[in-house]
């Protein structure tokens, strides 16, 4: 699988470590809702399908990104920077 | 207590024995590994909101921040792109001597100017890599493509599952910087792909 990086380009998946499902949002700091904070930590969707992943380029430019890839198919759609993800509102 | 003094060794101490190994034929060795100590290498790490300032303070002093995947040299200096928002900056120099060259166009005080120096000359290890199967060997351990690594071209990749950075400084010569503890494990199996074209420590 070959995983776009906006940094360097595409490389091999195994240049970059998985990060998990880009999508949960945490709760508030000051938030003391129990059900919230476990939803966020633990819990996970597991879809099949197009999903946004957090991938980090470890074996090169080290920056987190977040991928558009379908966990069926491993087809990947695109990527882009995840503090540009975060800025345009929510991954 | 006992008196102890530590003489600076270098990580290649036991894998880089100078002498001709493997396969050599009669046109010589096919890769030549050379320890590049001499080198004095500082990461310049700059905040993204401040790259624009950083970059005009460097250029007013004769640096660069060169775009990604390029080196940008400027007589002894070096400034070499290496990873997000992070670059590496190499010279021959003593140590501290380019870590004080480079924090003088921010004041003496980088971090005011959301930049972080720190000098990684015993941190990162250089190694030359060099020979007319540089590309065949490299393409043992790395994906990237490496005919658009062209002189002056860096990427940041990986090496026998090691994160390196590589730096093209002539056709058929590279600067490989690996992490200090990892040298040795990356020059063996350099020189283990190798052994077929035959190679020389030097
Ligand atoms: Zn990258």
């Amino acid at each position: 699988m070959r995983i776009p990086c906006p940094v360097c380009g595409a490389r091999p998946s195994e240049e970059f470590t998985y990060r998990g499902d880009a999508r949960p949002v945490r709760p508030p700091m000051d938030s003391s809702d129990q059900g919230a904070w476990v939803d966020y930590l633990f819990f996970r969707d597991d879809e099949r399908g197009r999903i946004k992943e957090q991938w980090q380029h470890t074996g090169g430019c080290r920056a987190w990104i977040v991928v558009d890839r379908d966990t069926a198919t491993h087809a990947v759609h695109g990527s882009e920077l995840a503090r540009d993800a975060a800025e345009g509102g929510q991954a | 207590m006992a008196d102890l003094t530590l003489a600076p060794v270098s990580p290649l101490a036991r894998a880089l024995t100078p002498g001709d190994v493997g396969a050599v034929g009669p046109g010589g060795p096919g890769v030549v590994f050379r320890d590049r100590r001499d080198l004095s290498l500082v990461t310049i790490q700059v905040r993204p909101d401040k790259q624009a300032a950083a970059r005009q303070a460097l250029e007013g002093a004769g640096f660069a921040l060169p775009p990604v995947g390029q080196a940008a040299r400027s007589g002894e200096v070096s400034v070499i792109w290496s990873a997000l928002d992070r670059w590496i900056a190499i010279a021959p120099w003593a140590p501290g001597e380019l870590h004080r060259t480079l924090a003088d166009p921010f004041g003496g005080d980088p971090r005011a100017r959301g930049v972080a120096l720190v000098d990684q000359s015993s941190g990162l290890f250089a190694l030359q890599v060099g020979g007319p199967k540089l590309d065949a060997l490299l393409a043992k351990g790395t994906p990237v493509d490496l005919h658009a690594l062209e002189t002056d071209r860096t990427a940041a990749t990986g090496i026998d599952h090691q994160p390196v950075t590589l730096w093209r400084i002539a056709p058929q010569t590279v600067l490989l910087l690996v992490g200090r503890a990892f040298a040795q494990d990356t020059l063996e199996f350099l020189q283990e792909m190798a052994l077929e074209y035959g190679y020389r420590n030097g």
